[in-house]
C-alpha cells in the first residue's frame, strides 16, 4: 500500500518533537519539550466552556461574537480597522492562496508545520536564514530570494523557537519588499500576548500598505493556555468546536490584569530557566523577548550534537527538550544563502511554559550532572 | 486581492446549505435543512466533557484509548482486525479525516469516483488535493447502482472511490450485492476505497450497516472515516477518525498533526465515555429516529410529495416535487420559507452533472426536483413544521404550491 501514498505523504517526516514527547512519556521525563503548559487553563475560561456544553452549544456553529471581539482587539492593539466577518484562517488558508509552483518565503529557524501545509497546497518553501547568535535579519539575503514566482511571505513573531520579536526596523524592511514585490504576508501571531521586558508585539499588518496584503493568524491556545481547545479561526473541519467558540467570547474579554499577569509569570519562568542554562554552561547569548522558548547552544567543547545531547539529558537527568535541527531547512535554502551551517546541530529548544514544580524539579535534576566548575559534565 | 486567490479557492462555491441556514436564522424559520440535532446531546457524554475540562485535559493530546475502543468496535460490528497502535488516526471530525486522507493518497490528476447525488464537501477536498472527481449517477427513484455505468468510469488514472453509506442525502443503505460489485471493481482495478460511515448507527427497519472494508480483499485497500457527531449528537465537537492500512493511517496522522495539531482534547476524553455507551443507547437512538422518519415521511406523502424511496439510514428524506408543480427546488424552498416558515435544502447542490463522464448519458431534469428534509430534530420542531405545512394545503389535501 505504500506505493499508493501521494508524493506529499511520502515526503512527510515524523516530527522529532512528537517522537521525543512519546519518549518522555514512556520514561516519565520532565517535559520541557512541547510548547504547551502543564498547569491548568485559567478558571474563568474553563468555566465558560463547561457552561457552553451544559447549555447545549454542541452543534456546528459560527459564533459571530468572536469576530466582533477580534475586530476590537485589532483596533486596540494595532490600530487596524477590520470588518468583523473578515476573520483570518490558520494554516490551511495556504490552500486558498497557493497555486502549484508558487513560492513562499520563510525565515529559518522555523516551526516545522508551515512547510507541510505549503507543500500540500503545491507551493514551494524558500527559506532565508536568520543569523545567529541573535537571529538577525539580513536585508540583502531576503531581497535575494524574491523571484517572479514568489506569492507570499510567512512571518512568525514572537518567534518559535528563538523567542525573537521582530522589531520595527526589521518589519519595515519586510514590508518594503512585500509592497514593491506585491507579495502577500501571512503572519503567525499566536504568542502575541507573550512578550517580555516591555517589548511590544507589533503586527506586520499595521505598517503602511500592509493591511491590504496581510493575513493575520492567531489562536486562543497560547494566550489562554488551552492549546487543545482548538477554537482557532479556521475552517478545515466544518466548524471550530462549538462550545469553545462560546468560551472564546469569555476568554477574549479577559481583563487587562490577565494579560499582565500572564506576561509577568512567563517572564519569571524565562529568567529562571535562562539563569539555569547559563550557569551550567549553555551558550545563551540571545535573551528571548517573546514566546516561551529558549534556544540555547551547546558549547563547542561538547562533542555531542543536539539529538545526542537530548537523548543523554533524558537518560541522565530525566529531562526532555527539543533538538534544534528540526527547525532548520537547509535543503530549501536558495543560492544566496551561502554559508556554513554547522550550528544547525548545536541548538536545543527549552520550553518554559510549565508549572513551577516542573521547572524547579528539572533544574534540580540538571544540577546533579555538573562537575566541579559548575558546568554540565556532558559538555 | 481577489487575484491572489488560488484557482481552487476561486472555484469554491458558497454552500447552499449554509446560506439557507443563515436565511432560516434571520427569519426564525423551523430548520429541517442542516443535518444536526436541535435537541441536547446525551447527558452522560456532556458530563464526560465537562469533567475532562475541569480535570485539566485542555492541552494538545492524543488519547490512545479511543483507538483501543474503535478497534473493538470494528471487530464487533464488522469482524475486522484493526491494530489500535498503527491503523487509526484521530482527526477533527470525519470532515478532516476525509480531507487528510485525500492529501495522503492523491497526486495531482488522480481520479476519484463518487456516487451522485453526493454530499458537497468531498469534492472540495478532492480538488484541494489536486484530484479529479468523477461521478456515477445513482438512478432515481430508488437510487440504484448501475454496474455498467460504474465500470465505465474507471480509467488508468482512477486512484480511489468514495462510498458514503448510510447515504446523505437519500437515506440509502448500500446492500451486500451492491457492495460486492463495488468491491469487485476495487480489487480488479487495484483501487483504494474511502468510506464515510458517519451514519453507521442510524439505520432502520432492521437494516444493518455493512462496512465495505469487511468484504473479501477490501480491508487492505479501504480507509474508513467516521466520527462522534451523528451517533452522539455532538456535531460541534470535532472528534472523528480514519481507520486503514497502517502506512496510510500513519500519513493521515502526520498530515492531521501538521494541519491541526490535535483534535479537541477534552472531547477526546469524552469520546471514551461516548464509545462505551450501553447497547440500550444505540437501540433507543435508532428507535427515536425511526419514529421521526415515519412522521415526516407520512407528512410529506400526504401533502403530495413523491416519496417513493423510504430511507433505510441517516436522518434525511429526499423527496421529489411532483411534476405538476412549476417551481424548481430552489424556488420551492424559498416559498416554503416565506409561506410556512420552514426551511429544507434544495437538492440541486447534491448533483454534479458537470463532472459526469460520457458514460453517464441521460436526462437529468430531476436534478432540480428534489428537496432534502432533515428529521434529526426535536418533537416540537417536527410537529410545528407539520402544522405550518398543513396550513398550506388545498381541499384535496395537497400543497397549494403543487
Amino acid at each position: 500500500m505504500e506505493k499508493k501514498l501521494s508524493s506529499v505523504a511520502k515526503a512527510l517526516k515524523p516530527s522529532p518533537i512528537q517522537q521525543l514527547s512519546y519518549l518522555a512519556e514512556r520514561t516519565n521525563a520532565l517535559n520541557l519539550a512541547e510548547g504547551f503548559p502543564d498547569f491548568p487553563a485559567p478558571p474563568h475560561v474553563k468555566a465558560a466552556a463547561v457552561s457552553a456544553i451544559t447549555s447545549d452549544f454542541n452543534q456546528y456553529r459560527h459564533v459571530q461574537g468572536i469576530c466582533d471581539l477580534l475586530a476590537d482587539k485589532m483596533k486596540q492593539m494595532h490600530g487596524l480597522d477590520i470588518l468583523p466577518f473578515a476573520v483570518a484562517r490558520l494554516r490551511h488558508l495556504l490552500l486558498q492562496l497557493l497555486n502549484p509552483g508558487d513560492e513562499v518565503i520563510l525565515f529559518d529557524p522555523s516551526f516545522e508545520t508551515y512547510e507541510t501545509c505549503i507543500l500540500m497546497a503545491g507551493g514551494v518553501p524558500v527559506y532565508v536564514a536568520l543569523e545567529p547568535p541573535c537571529w538577525t535579519l539580513d536585508q540583502v539575503k531576503l531581497l535575494g530570494v524574491f523571484t517572479a514566482k514568489t506569492k507570499a511571505l510567512l512571518l512568525h513573531s514572537p518567534h518559535n523557537p528563538t523567542g525573537k520579536v521582530f522589531n520595527m526596523d526589521e518589519l519595515e524592511i519586510i514590508a518594503e519588499y512585500c509592497r514593491t514585490k506585491d507579495c502577500i504576508a501571512i503572519t503567525d501571531e499566536v504568542y502575541e500576548h507573550v512578550t517580555y521586558d516591555s517589548e511590544s508585539h507589533i503586527s506586520l499588518a499595521s505598517l503602511p500598505g500592509m493591511q491590504k496584503r496581510t493575513i493575520i493568524t492567531s489562536s486562543l491556545s497560547k494566550t489562554y493556555s488551552v492549546t487543545a481547545i482548538r477554537s482557532i479561526h479556521t475552517k478545515v473541519t466544518d466548524s471550530a468546536p462549538a462550545p469553545f467558540q462560546e468560551a472564546a467570547l469569555t476568554a477574549l474579554t479577559s481583563p487587562q490584569e490577565y494579560y499582565k499577569s500572564l506576561r509577568k509569570d512567563y517572564e519569571s519562568k524565562r529568567d529562571f530557566v535562562f539563569k539555569l542554562l547559563s550557569e551550567v554552561g549553555f551558550e545563551v547569548q540571545f535573551m528571548p523577548k517573546g514566546s516561551f522558548f529558549i534556544f540555547a547552544a551547546i558549547p563547542e567543547t561538547c562533542k555531542l550534537n543536539d539529538v545526542e545531547f537530548v537523548e543523554e539529558l533524558i537518560k541522565q537527568a530525566g529531562v526532555v527538550a527539543v533538538p534544534g535541527c528540526g527547525f532548520f531547512h537547509r535543503s530549501h535554502y536558495s543560492r544566496e544563502n551561502v554559508g556554513s551551517y554547522q550550528y544547525h546541530n548545536r541548538y536545543i529548544r527549552f520550553a518554559f511554559c510549565k508549572g513551577a514544580t516542573t521547572l524547579t524539579s528539572a533544574a534540580h535534576e540538571i544540577q546533579q550532572l555538573i562537575d566541579a566548575s559548575g558546568r554540565l559534565k556532558l559538555f
